[in-house]
């Protein structure tokens, strides 16, 4: 199912135009990216990748197709400067520009030949492909091992900020209480400070 | 039939005044006049077939009904249909087989079909009527047969009648060991039957095909009842009108419906076809009878969603996992791959790459027709080596995908369990964060800036790991391979 000239080189366009999006919170919908990224630039479509392989807890990652290049390559640069927040904080959503093979539909390559051919044992590259064959899965455990070093390292990082979060809140509260119950104002009388009142 | 002849049964008051029309001679085509005598066999048929029938108890009324009906325009049917009918029997006969194979009856139920709506490919009808045979289970004696379909018999609906009928005439062919030269005759009651049920003439033709089938699947061995079932179902379809009320029928008459729209979309220019078959189905309606039609489009059949497909796949396990592949293939081309090297017909969707994942290896998922193709293919894959442009080796092994189970809620996003809340106003509480960037003056800019430093050591991570890793047989694919 070749596809033409024209209709690759349109679909190239189209992932120059496309942002790829991930760190998202499983509860991100598409109606929260469009309102989100609005205001930024037009989003012409959002397209969910699904985490069919991979462990649960990865979080959600998107395509989304704004109006041009530019406009990706803008938003992109401002999301690197400043953390935005979608659907929850504080972690931010990463963004970064998409290549062709993020998406699933992308259309055949023209004049892509193809070709395979298979070894049997008799083949003097038998042996070689067949510790290849052991190379490549070792590979791939090394990248499952990684994932799963990450996900860690994230959840280290997560828990420790929420005991970071619950003594700010503490610290707040506290704050918060003395001044409403002007144990703070008391205090300030006794040592002749003054209290700014906000 | 004529009642004066000594040899016809002589039909009763009531018939005789329900009866639309009497018998009064026949027309010779051969010798192209009008003869009041009728010959002791017509085309080879003996004449007591066209008298009234010596009838069952049960059946009387309908029996008497149709059997008491002929005229000039019955005969000039016939007439008309000779060289039809000549070419109907050589058709029917060259299909018919020794064996007794009930596959052998729907072949030529199939064959039929064909000629008759010429807009189905006869592997979907002979799908069809296979799966009317598989609807057949009960197999009730002819008897209770026709006594179910005395009951239901009179009604408005007019073909219903048809079907009745041809099933209580097969019946019939049943009992008699019918000759082949039968066949006329017996097209000759169903013109019979469709000419008291006032239907234009290409409605007939169809019955009839049915009954020269009909006859030769008497001769096979299947069992009476599973061949009125199919001929109800049958007749059912080409006439098309089926009152909900006739569980048999009805049901799968619908289920044929669907089952002939789902193979249907299978082809090319189907709601083409579908449109020709309204049509004609048009053209044949009477304009008295109101025939109850329930018209389906044909749309794109409903695939059901990918991840769907995935789960069901990993239960019967069918499911592959194909990776070191070219990550720049196509799902599409990963099909075509599977077709040349393990000849299987697959559905292939490949991985999409992202920065947390190595991008050298391209991964596909498939998903196979069977096990046991899934099961060879891996084993294959492992015992020979598949090598690709470039020498890489293709891996296969045995698919698993996530369970679909969604988490609620990102490891790293935290939520304060506001215990005091009912202190708060109505409109803190209504508050929703929405999406927003992070300014530096709050705490969880701080913790972003954290999360982002983090961001930077995997990608670094990836990268390390990417440049370690391409490895691939020092050969370039020899253009003989």
């Amino acid at each position: 199912m070749e596809s033409s000239a024209e209709d690759y080189a349109a679909f190239e366009e189209k992932v120059k135009r496309t942002a790829y999006f991930d760190n998202m919170s499983p509860q991100v919908t598409e109606s929260v990216i469009r309102s989100a990224l609005d205001q930024f630039a037009i989003v012409k479509s959002v397209k969910f990748i699904p985490n069919n392989i991979g462990p649960n807890s990865l979080p959600q990652s998107a395509l989304v197709e704004l109006d041009s290049a530019k406009k990706v390559k803008q938003v992109i640069a401002m999301m690197k400067q400043y953390p935005f927040m979608m659907s929850g904080m504080p972690r931010p959503v990463r963004a970064s520009a998409s290549v062709m093979e993020m998406f699933d539909d992308r259309p055949i390559k023209p004049n892509r030949r193809m070709k395979c051919c298979w070894l049997d044992q008799t083949d003097p590259y038998f042996e070689v492909a067949m510790e290849l064959k052991f190379v490549t899965r070792k590979h791939s455990a090394e990248i499952t091992k990684m994932h799963e070093l990450l996900l860690k390292e994230e959840e280290k990082l997560a828990t420790q900020q929420a005991e970071t979060l619950k003594v700010h809140y503490k610290k707040f509260r506290m704050i918060e209480g003395i001044m409403t119950d002007k144990t703070a104002h008391t205090l300030a009388r006794k040592y002749n400070l003054a209290v700014a009142d906000e | 039939m004529k009642a004066e002849d000594k040899r016809n049964p002589k039909p009763s008051e009531t018939e005789l005044k329900r009866a639309d029309f009497v018998f009064k001679c026949t027309f010779n085509v051969d010798r192209l006049a009008i003869d009041d005598k009728f010959p002791d066999k017509v085309d080879g048929i003996e004449v007591e077939k066209f008298f009234n029938k010596k009838v069952d108890k049960k059946t009387s009324n309908n029996l008497h009904l149709e059997t008491n009906n002929t005229s000039k325009s019955l005969k000039i049917k016939i007439k008309k249909r000779a060289s039809e009918n000549v070419k109907d029997k050589d058709e029917v006969r060259d299909e018919v087989k020794a064996e007794t194979a009930p596959s052998n009856v729907l072949r030529c139920k199939v064959k039929d079909e064909v000629r008759i709506s010429e807009n189905f490919s006869p592997k979907i009808n002979l799908r069809t009527s296979e799966n009317f045979k598989d609807e057949v289970k009960t197999k009730t004696a002819p008897s209770d047969i026709l006594r179910y379909k005395d009951e239901v018999g009179i009604s408005e609906n007019v073909s219903p009648k048809i079907n009745m009928r041809t099933s209580e005439n097969f019946k019939d062919e049943v009992k008699t060991k019918t000759a082949p030269s039968d066949i006329l005759h017996y097209k000759v009651i169903e013109k019979d039957e469709v000419r008291m049920s006032e239907n234009v003439s290409p409605k007939i033709r169809t019955s009839e095909n049915f009954k020269d089938e009909a006859k030769y699947e008497v001769k096979t061995k299947t069992a009476p009842s599973d061949i009125l079932h199919c001929k109800v179902k049958d007749n059912a379809r080409t006439c098309e009108n089926i009152s909900p009320k006739r569980l048999l029928d009805s049901h799968s008459f619908k289920r044929r419906k669907i089952i002939e729209e789902n193979s249907i979309v299978g082809q090319n220019n189907i709601t083409q076809k579908k449109e020709d078959f309204d049509e004609k189905e048009e053209l044949r309606q009477d304009k008295s009878v109101k025939p109850n039609r329930r018209v389906i489009e044909v749309t794109e059949r409903p695939n059901s969603p990918w991840k769907e497909r995935l789960q069901k796949a990993q239960e019967s396990d069918t499911l592959v996992l194909l990776s070191n592949l070219d990550p720049s293939y196509t799902s599409y081309e990963v099909e075509d791959l599977v077709w040349h090297t393990l000849k299987e017909k697959v559905e292939a969707r490949m991985i999409e790459s992202s920065p947390t994942s190595n991008t050298y290896y391209g991964r596909a998922l498939i998903i196979f027709r069977t096990k046991d193709a899934a099961e060879n293919a891996i084993s294959e894959l492992n015992r020979r080596c598949l090598i690709l442009e470039g020498g890489r080796v293709v891996i296969a092994r045995k698919g698993t995908v996530t369970d679909p189970a969604k988490q609620n809620t990102l490891t790293g996003h935290l939520s304060i369990n506001r215990a005091a809340r009912h202190k708060q106003s109505r409109e803190m509480r209504d508050a929703v964060s929405t999406s927003h960037c992070s300014q530096p003056n709050t705490i969880e800019y701080a913790m972003a800036m954290e999360w982002t430093k983090h961001y930077y050591k995997s990608e670094a991570c990836w990268e390390a790991l990417r440049e370690v890793e391409p490895i691939s047989l020092p050969m370039n694919l020899p253009q003989s391979c």
